[in-house]
């Protein structure tokens, strides 16, 4: 690609990244993030490549991210000129096939795999729109429903992820044609340093990576710390079980986080930047390495960026799989070549931090908020969401509810809309029991408080936190003691045990839930689990450590008495603590249908066909396979 | 600059910067600590020095050995009722983890906390009798003083979390420790001991053995080769006096000294 050196060079990107975007001919695209692969896209793209070629076809073939619903993946979006994009979904090689072999007939494909249709599609940074066809709609189309009359998507709101699913995220051409890097021109052209800060302070973001420490103000103290040589860093070291919202942005839309952090740099005085980037996330490194080489080759990065005499580069770290090193002071440790241990720090990053130079480190939906913040103002940033809590936030929406998939929406948003309206509700028809936000070191907030609005200060204030965006929804068959020993089971795997607090504190933590969900457990446990717990937060020296005891501390606050049936009655109430339950067989429920007797591992069942089976419990090894397969509902759990 | 603070009541003024370990204890006050050591830069992993400190209606816990003293009228309490229990926990903590250790169970006395709460942990990969679990409590010094202080890396942690452990590097003996003992001189526990027998320096905690230099005059083993050897390039000056013994040294001297002295007095007579 030609160097980019001025606003005309950057029209000229735009319209022909316009140009690929929105062809002349048809277009396919499909979805290649870690979701898409992970469910087959790899075969269905080559389906559909070996398909155009026989069927000569007049389409083109790309690959774009994430556009969200994860559990229908691999989707298959196809754009003919002056029609509706239609999403097709659960895709497979054979599927693909006749969607082809239907385009060069002309038709559309069978409903059923139509997920939905977009009939125009925001250009976020810039604030148009873009409508597909013009006129009415096509009646064959009508049957598809739109996405935004879909639960999933109805109360969704997109900034950070604006271009996941609709760019090619190898191409930069596509993102110039969407408004991407039009942010950083103003800023380098029309903006001083001081005015970006001021613009994203006013705004309201706060970092996206759990504490949520306003941004421009870290920016802020950066800019004014001592120093000649500053970094800025892109924490992109995303370890919670379940969540993946950093992964998707760079797999999906990496120049939107490499333009946020050009802005960043102009705006504290850094010249250097890193990302610093999980190794388990091949493909995110796959397409963000690629994409500072376009960038580079844009003249994007690098001397004089854009004619405006600014030098900044980005290099990529990766992390070597240790969840503390997200920690800020073990991630600067990390890409420093030390051992990825946090610091003790009452001096901020933002004074004295990677090689002990002034560092501003923001997570990666922070930076791909940027470009849209600084090209829209602060007023139109600012007008979503709460009080203290400004603009959107993306959430992996996981566990057991009905929809899942990464959704973003408006701070401020009830837990409830989250879970019932976009979720879907508990999937299964089972009764929902509690939603865990934050992470492992986040806390699991009760059903009685569904209504809580999500942002930074309600969401501490129930004793749990925003963190990253991990939202695991639970059912009635989960165990909130066996989650709590759950997640100090992830994080004592994880601590780096340089503190005391933190490496024997979850230890002894653990050894008490384990004795509980054991029943082995006995009074003053649960006296002993609580100050520990509250010890360890005031204590422990990182992140990490004083995070660790949420779990705990909130399942204690809010469902003591399972904890307490576990204890007293040797009961586990959701019928998950193996050494607590029972399975037996009601006999009037059961039809002799054999199959729990076939499939139990341990031969624990005994019947014959068409009589009341039994399960002999001194032969049962409790794995539940019984009661998975039952298509009666007679295998007990007690 | 000096900034005036509160501690415990007394007021006291240091230099901005101090760090409130040690302005605390320059004034007279004890605050625990077993990861701290005057000579080496603050660390704050045993977590004992938990001070409590009130600025305005805001109090929070910290520890008092890496929190610089920057703020004029910041009031201190060492012995607060949330820094009492948390110190308490965080010593029954140790105490769980090296129960039969003569000098963790003394701190446990002085701070007042007892035993038996907490079982012995059982990490995945250290055996329960191993003695990097019983008898060290990770702080780290001996690791600090080798690579900051003397400059040898020779030791280092290995593993992370619950099997943390100070080790060699891959568990054998290794080159790059002189055998200069700083690591065993710093150790609050005494796990890390020096044993010279035979002409060699062993420190069987770290699986290192070092061969002792032998003196010059007598043939004895003296000190630990490497140190020795590093000391004679480093300081040219005393390069001869360091390959005799310190016995052969003395008495060598008493001799000198004692020639010079009569030459003196038959000078003067």
């Amino acid at each position: 690609m030609k160097a980019i050196r001025s606003l005309d060079d950057l029209e000229r990107a735009r319209k022909k990244g316009l140009r690929s975007c929105f062809p002349d001919t048809t277009r396919i695209m499909v979805g290649m993030a870690t979701c898409g692969i992970a469910s087959g896209a790899a075969e269905v793209y080559k389906a559909l490549q070996a398909a155009i070629r026989e069927t000569h076809v007049e389409a083109r073939l790309s690959m774009t991210g994430c556009i969200g619903i994860c559990q229908e993946e691999p989707l298959v979006d196809v754009l003919q000129p002056g029609a509706p994009r239609i999403t097709y979904r659960r895709m497979t090689a054979q599927k693909a096939v006749q969607l082809v072999s239907g385009l060069a007939k002309g038709t559309l494909d069978s409903r059923e795999s139509i997920f939905g249709r977009i009939d125009a599609e925001d250009f976020v940074v810039d604030g148009t729109v873009r409508r597909y066809f013009e006129g009415e709609l096509p009646a064959a189309y009508a049957s598809a429903l739109p996405y935004r009359e879909q639960d999933f998507y109805r109360k969704q709101l997109r900034i950070a992820m604006r271009h996941c699913g609709f760019i090619d995220p190898g191409s930069i051409e596509e993102y110039i044609g969407h408004g991407g890097y039009f942010a950083l021109h103003k800023a380098l052209a029309t903006m001083s340093p001081e005015a970006v800060i001021g613009e994203i302070e006013r705004s309201g973001l706060r970092g996206r990576g759990g504490a949520g420490y306003p941004t421009g103000r870290k920016w802020r103290s950066c800019r004014e710390a001592a120093g000649e040589r500053r970094f800025v860093i892109a924490n992109a070291d995303e370890g919670d079980p379940g969540a993946y919202m950093d992964r998707s942005i760079l797999e999906s839309d990496p120049h939107s986080v490499i333009e946020g952090m050009i802005i960043g740099a102009w705006a504290v005085g850094a010249h250097e930047g890193f990302i610093y980037v999980r190794a388990e996330y091949p493909l995110a490194i796959t397409n963000f390495s690629r994409a500072i080489s376009q960038a580079e080759a844009a003249g994007l990065l690098g001397r004089d960026i854009l004619g405006s005499g600014f030098d900044f580069s980005i290099r990529l770290s990766r992390g070597g799989g240790a969840f503390v090193c997200g920690e800020s002071s073990a991630l600067l440790a990390s890409i420093e070549g030390r051992i990825g241990e946090p610091r003790a720090k009452h001096v901020h990053a933002t004074e004295s931090g990677l090689w002990d130079c002034p560092t501003t480190i923001n997570n990666v939906e922070t930076w791909a908020d940027v470009p849209a913040i600084v090209s829209r103002g602060a007023g139109w940033f600012s007008a979503v969401g709460t009080e203290k809590s400004k603009g959107t936030k993306v959430f992996s929406l996981v566990g057991k509810v009905t929809n899942t998939g990464l959704v973003e929406v408006p701070m401020g948003i009830s837990l409830r809309e989250i879970v019932f309206d976009i979720g879907g509700g508990i999937a299964n028809g089972r009764k929902l029991k509690a939603v865990q936000t934050g992470g492992p070191s986040g806390g699991c907030i009760p059903e009685t408080l569904i209504d809580l609005p999500v942002d930074y200060e309600k969401l501490s204030e129930v004793g749990s936190m925003m963190g990253s965006g991990g939202m695991i929804v639970m059912d009635d068959r989960t165990c909130m003691v066996d989650v709590a020993r759950y997640f100090v089971d992830f994080l004592i795997e994880e601590s780096c045990g340089k503190c005391t607090p933190c490496r024997e504190g979850l230890q002894q933590m653990h050894a008490i839930l384990a004795r509980i969900t054991q029943g082995s457990a006995v009074d003053g446990d649960l006296q002993t689990l609580q100050e520990l717990a509250e010890v360890v937060r005031d204590t422990a020296m990182c992140g990490l450590g004083t995070s660790a005891p949420n779990p705990v501390l909130t399942t204690l606050r809010y469902f003591r008495a399972e904890y307490e049936a576990h204890i007293r009655d040797k009961r586990c109430p959701a019928g998950v603590c193996k050494e607590l339950i029972r399975y037996s067989i009601d006999a009037q429920a059961c039809t002799g249908c054999l199959l729990c007797l076939k499939k139990c591992p341990s031969g624990a069942v005994s019947g014959e066909r068409k009589k009341p089976h039994a399960i002999d419990a001194s032969k049962c090894i409790k794995c539940g396979v019984c009661s998975e397969v039952c298509r009666f509902g007679a295998v007990v759990v007690a | 600059m000096t900034v005036r603070i509160v501690i415990d009541g007394k007021e006291i003024s240091v230099e901005k910067g101090t760090m409130l370990l040690g302005a605390a204890r320059a004034a007279g006050i004890d605050i625990p600590a077993l990861c701290h050591h005057d000579a080496l830069p603050p660390y704050g992993a045993c977590r004992l020095c938990l001070v409590e400190i009130s600025s305005g209606s805001r109090s929070r816990i910290t520890t008092a050995c890496n929190y610089p003293v920057l703020r004029e009228g910041e009031s201190v309490s060492t012995g607060s009722e949330r820094v009492t229990r948390a110190r308490r926990v965080v010593m029954e903590l140790l105490l769980a983890r090296c129960p039969g250790s003569k000098p963790v169970q003394e701190l446990a006395r002085r701070i007042g906390a007892q035993g038996g709460r907490f079982p012995p942990p059982a990490p995945s990969r250290l055996a329960p009798s191993e003695p990097a679990l019983t008898d060290c409590v990770l702080c780290g010094l001996c690791v600090r003083a080798c690579e900051e202080a003397i400059g040898a890396s020779a030791i280092s942690f290995s593993d992370r979390g619950p099997n943390r452990r100070v080790a060699s590097p891959f568990f054998v003996n290794t080159e790059a420790c002189t055998g200069c003992g700083a690591c065993a001189a710093v150790c609050p526990t005494g796990v890390i001991r020096l044993e010279d027998a035979q002409g060699m320096r062993r420190l069987p905690f770290l699986a290192i053995e070092v061969a002792m230099v032998r003196c010059a005059r007598c043939g004895a083993p003296f000190g630990p080769g490497p140190q020795v050897q590093r000391l004679q390039s480093e300081v040219p000056a005393v390069a001869e006096t360091m390959a005799i013994c310190p016995e052969c040294r003395r008495r060598e001297t008493g001799i000198r000294l004692a020639r010079e002295s009569a030459r003196h007095a038959g000078a003067t007579r």
